[in-house]
């Protein structure tokens, strides 16, 4: 074992990276750093293994390079030899926390979240406020379905996403609870960036309550809280719901075909929309074809692929927490994916994750871009209106 | 040795932002896709080839090394350095014209090959440039011309050689000149295009290129037979070629990377030696007909036990399946793996993949093989885990032989695309003689008289 403290089968993948180069035509960071390679899937892996083998000692900017991945693992489609990047990188992360190495500020950021139950810092009382015209929403009863709402619900622009969802079930009849104010952080950005402490801390907070609602699935509308939860299984000691946990675009493309609701109300048109696939939603959960069922599904929508899309989509360049980290980053891999948009003749985005939501919005204002970007929960709202 | 002084000088011609000497950097920038590691001092971005040519002057007159970097996508260790500068070309990747009337395209070093053809489409010429390396969407046009780069469609198209008209070429003392231009024809002195490319960033740094295009072909079908043994399968390619029929592509993949294949994939494939693939292009029509004629050629031939042909473009992918799932099954197997380049006569391929089973079975290592049977390049995977110390000698070893039988018993070379780089040197004095070793001493004294230009790569130059 090296310096990073990795187990065999991560030095394993370590090793399979035959350093072809292939990865170069799709790392977000590697084109948003104008190629420069240590900011590359291929660059990292190399400088994984020179600290690992002991070559050379971890520093600061060691530690920029490793965490401004945002893990959206477009690499492993390019790669011939099929490293498992984003579970070596994460792992890698986990090995330099213990060695004492982190982005500026993460740890007072891991503090506060603790403290306050959410990423954002604010009172978690501000949880419900999303639900203050909405009658009868169960909170920590048993029901048939968990909605496992999310931190960014904390922000006024996400409220819309998680009402139309509320109102979506409740049109279908659909038996659901939340958790209100007892919901805490799911803990994805301290799985990704290796403070697996700190996230067992919300997933056992969090098992308690799902356990109290006892549901048959749970669904989320952000495709990282999913992902999370998914993973609390391997943060306990073997936690194994034994339900669908999934995106709430894919429940409600479920009501659709089983013909619990249907969209009635023509969607206000004139613009030309484009489709862009999160990369854990998709790549990563394989859900590509739920939100285009929902966009079909709409009266009056009409939208159009990206030209890199499905598995082969680009990142919006805020997972794993890169706008904390290097919010200047994040916005410019945003901005060449927002590039394609108005290379399609697109002037809306419509994705299915609020921190893709939350970045091209602050890329498209720094950058006086006239593109609209919406959650697809916000094109549930307007149909549902 | 590059001090502060230089580093400042370096950075008065590119501009702060396109260099960087960060420990970090110089790891990531320390290999390519072959076994070769190496540390440089520094790296640059260059942006024009006035920069390329000031750096090359001030490395003349302060004797530090430069190695030309695209995209490190290399099997040989071309674009790695052991000490001194690299110059990476990624940031100079414009794209200068495209002239429809001449089938010409002018673009920067740092193009992306995939990214010329994209351009091509996108302005809707009908014109591609052919020489299509597996690495394709990440090699540049430079790096692509320096190696003198091949691939699955070489059969037909040829090297990148064959589509090269003009250069502008910045010296190793510094200065920038223009070879060739547009024109079809041209034997106006010396070929220093020829000589430039397969230079392996040697001689001189190749800056822009003035690259031939020609029309896409409508469509493109394959067809693909099992043989009892690999001596069947390539008895079957000398027919093909003396029945005329044009391929665009002829890859083999010998028993072991079937295993490979299937372990991975879980596909199925007869009990066989080889399989044989075989991919036409042109018109739907042409295509069609010579796909029927092809199947004729399938069932008068020896040692065929079944064969599949694609009649639509679904099918054509379908058939491809195997060859495209070669290497990254092997990564499964081992986690490492030397790629070898032999290129033998067509008639030798058979012995070729009959003695590397033999070699496989000598050393106790896996060497599946898999390549262009079209043209005789076929490539031999020696896998290996680094950390079975013993394996990896044995691995190592194996490799020094493969270079006798290729070279004594079979009439060939050890390189016919990936290039000599540092990985292939040792084989360079058998392959080609004291002699010739001499004039190539002389010919990199003539063109960069302090060997500051990618010293080490293909020859010792003292």
């Amino acid at each position: 074992m090296g310096t990073l403290g990795l187990e065999k089968k991560y030095e394993d993948q370590v090793l399979k990276c035959s350093r072809c180069g292939f990865c170069r035509v799709i790392c977000p960071t590697f084109e948003a750093k104008d190629f420069l390679e240590s900011y590359g899937a291929r660059g990292r892996m190399m400088q994984l293994k020179a600290v690992d083998e002991g070559k050379i000692q971890p520093d600061q900017s060691f530690v920029d390079r490793i965490f401004t991945c945002t893990l959206c693992s477009a690499c492993e489609q390019k790669c011939p030899s099929k490293v498992d990047y984003v579970k070596t990188m994460e792992a890698a992360r986990a090995g330099l926390v213990k060695l004492g190495f982190a982005p500026p500020d993460f740890a007072e950021f891991s503090e506060m979240t603790l403290e306050k139950g959410n990423v954002l810092g604010q009172d978690n009382a501000r949880r419900m406020r999303w639900a203050a015209k909405l009658e009868n929403i169960k909170v920590n009863e048993p029901a048939e379905v968990l909605f496992f709402v999310g931190c960014n619900i904390m922000r006024p622009r996400v409220r819309p996403m998680a009402t139309a969802t509320a109102k979506a079930l409740q049109a279908a009849n659909v038996d659901f609870a939340v958790m209100g104010e007892d919901e805490w952080c799911c803990g994805l950005v301290f799985i990704n960036t290796g403070h697996l402490d700190v996230a067992r801390e919300f997933a056992k907070h969090n098992i308690e309550l799902i356990e109290k609602i006892n549901p048959q699935r749970i669904i989320t509308i952000c495709p990282g809280c999913a992902q999370a939860i998914r993973h609390y299984k391997h943060l306990t000691d073997g936690w194994k719901p034994g339900i669908p946990i999934t995106h709430a675009v894919e429940y409600i493309a479920e009501l659709l075909d089983q013909g619990k609701f249907t969209f009635t109300k023509e969607f206000e048109g004139g613009s030309k929309i484009a489709y862009h696939d999160p990369c854990e939603l998709g790549r990563q959960m394989g859900v590509f074809d739920a939100p285009r069922k929902v966009l079909n599904a709409i009266p009056g929508l009409e939208w159009v692929e990206l030209e890199n899309n499905k598995a082969l989509s680009h990142c919006c360049g805020g997972g794993s927490g890169l706008q904390g980290i290097d919010n200047e980053l994040a916005r410019e891999v945003a901005h060449f994916r927002l590039k394609e948009v108005q290379d399609a003749g697109a002037d809306v985005i419509v994705t299915s994750c609020p921190t893709c939501r939350g970045n091209f919005l602050d890329t498209i204002k720094q950058n006086s871009l006239s593109i609209k970007v919406m959650d697809i929960h916000e094109v549930l709202a307007q149909a549902l209106e | 040795m590059i001090d502060g002084g230089i580093k400042e000088r370096i950075k008065s011609i590119v501009g702060e932002k396109n260099f960087t000497d960060n420990p970090f950097d110089l790891i990531a920038y320390s290999a390519d896709g072959s076994e070769a590691e190496g540390m440089a001092e520094a790296i640059s971005w260059v942006i024009t080839s006035e920069q390329v040519s000031e750096i090359m002057k001030l490395a003349n007159e302060k004797r530090f090394t430069v190695t030309p970097r695209g995209a490190a996508t290399g099997l040989s260790g071309g674009a790695v350095a052991k000490q001194g500068l690299i110059m990476d070309f990624s940031r100079m990747n414009t794209i200068l014209e495209i002239d429809q009337k001449n089938l010409t395209a002018t673009v920067e070093a740092g193009v992306v090959l995939a990214d010329l053809n994209k351009e091509l489409e996108k302005q809707g010429t009908g014109l591609f440039f052919p020489p299509m390396p597996a690495s394709d969407s990440v090699a540049q046009v430079g790096g692509s011309i320096a190696e003198n780069a091949g691939g699955v469609r070489a059969v037909k198209y040829g090297v990148m050689r064959d589509w090269i008209l003009g250069l502008e070429i910045v010296l190793p003392t510094g200065e920038i000149i223009n070879e060739g231009g547009k024109t079809r024809k041209n034997v106006s002195g010396y070929d220093l295009i020829g000589l430039l490319t397969g230079s392996e960033g040697t001689l001189g740094i190749i800056t822009k290129a003035t690259v031939g295009l020609t029309p896409i072909p409508e469509s493109r079908l394959s067809a693909l037979a099992y043989f009892d043994t690999p001596e069947n399968a390539g008895k079957f390619i000398f027919a093909l070629f003396q029945s005329g029929l044009d391929i665009s592509a002829g890859e083999i993949l010998d028993r072991q990377t079937l295993n490979t294949v299937a372990g991975y994939t879980g596909m199925d494939f007869p009990d066989c030696g080889a399989m044989i693939l075989l991919e036409m292009d042109g018109d739907m029509e042409d295509i069609k007909r010579r796909l029927a004629k092809l199947e004729e050629l399938f069932k008068s031939s020896v040692g065929i036990s079944d064969y599949r042909l694609a009649w639509d473009p679904v099918e054509n992918l379908e058939l491809w399946r195997a060859r495209k799932a070669a290497l990254p099954s092997m990564a499964q197997l081992k986690p490492n793996v030397v790629i070898e380049d032999t290129t033998v006569p067509l008639s030798k391929i058979p012995e070729l993949l009959k003695r590397m089973e033999e070699l496989a079975k000598q050393f106790n290592i896996r060497i599946p093989c898999y390549g262009h049977i079209g043209d005789g390049n076929i490539h031999p995977m020696f896998l290996f885990d680094p950390r079975d110390h013993d394996e990896a000698k044995r691995a190592h070893d194996a490799v020094k032989v493969m270079g006798d039988i290729v070279l004594k018993d079979l009439q060939g070379t050890v390189t016919g695309e990936h290039g000599v780089g540092t990985e292939k040197k040792m084989f360079m004095l058998a392959e080609h003689g004291q002699a010739k070793m001499n004039l190539w001493r002389r010919i990199k004294k003539a063109f960069d008289p302090n060997g500051i230009l990618n010293p080490g790569k293909i020859f010792d130059y003292d």
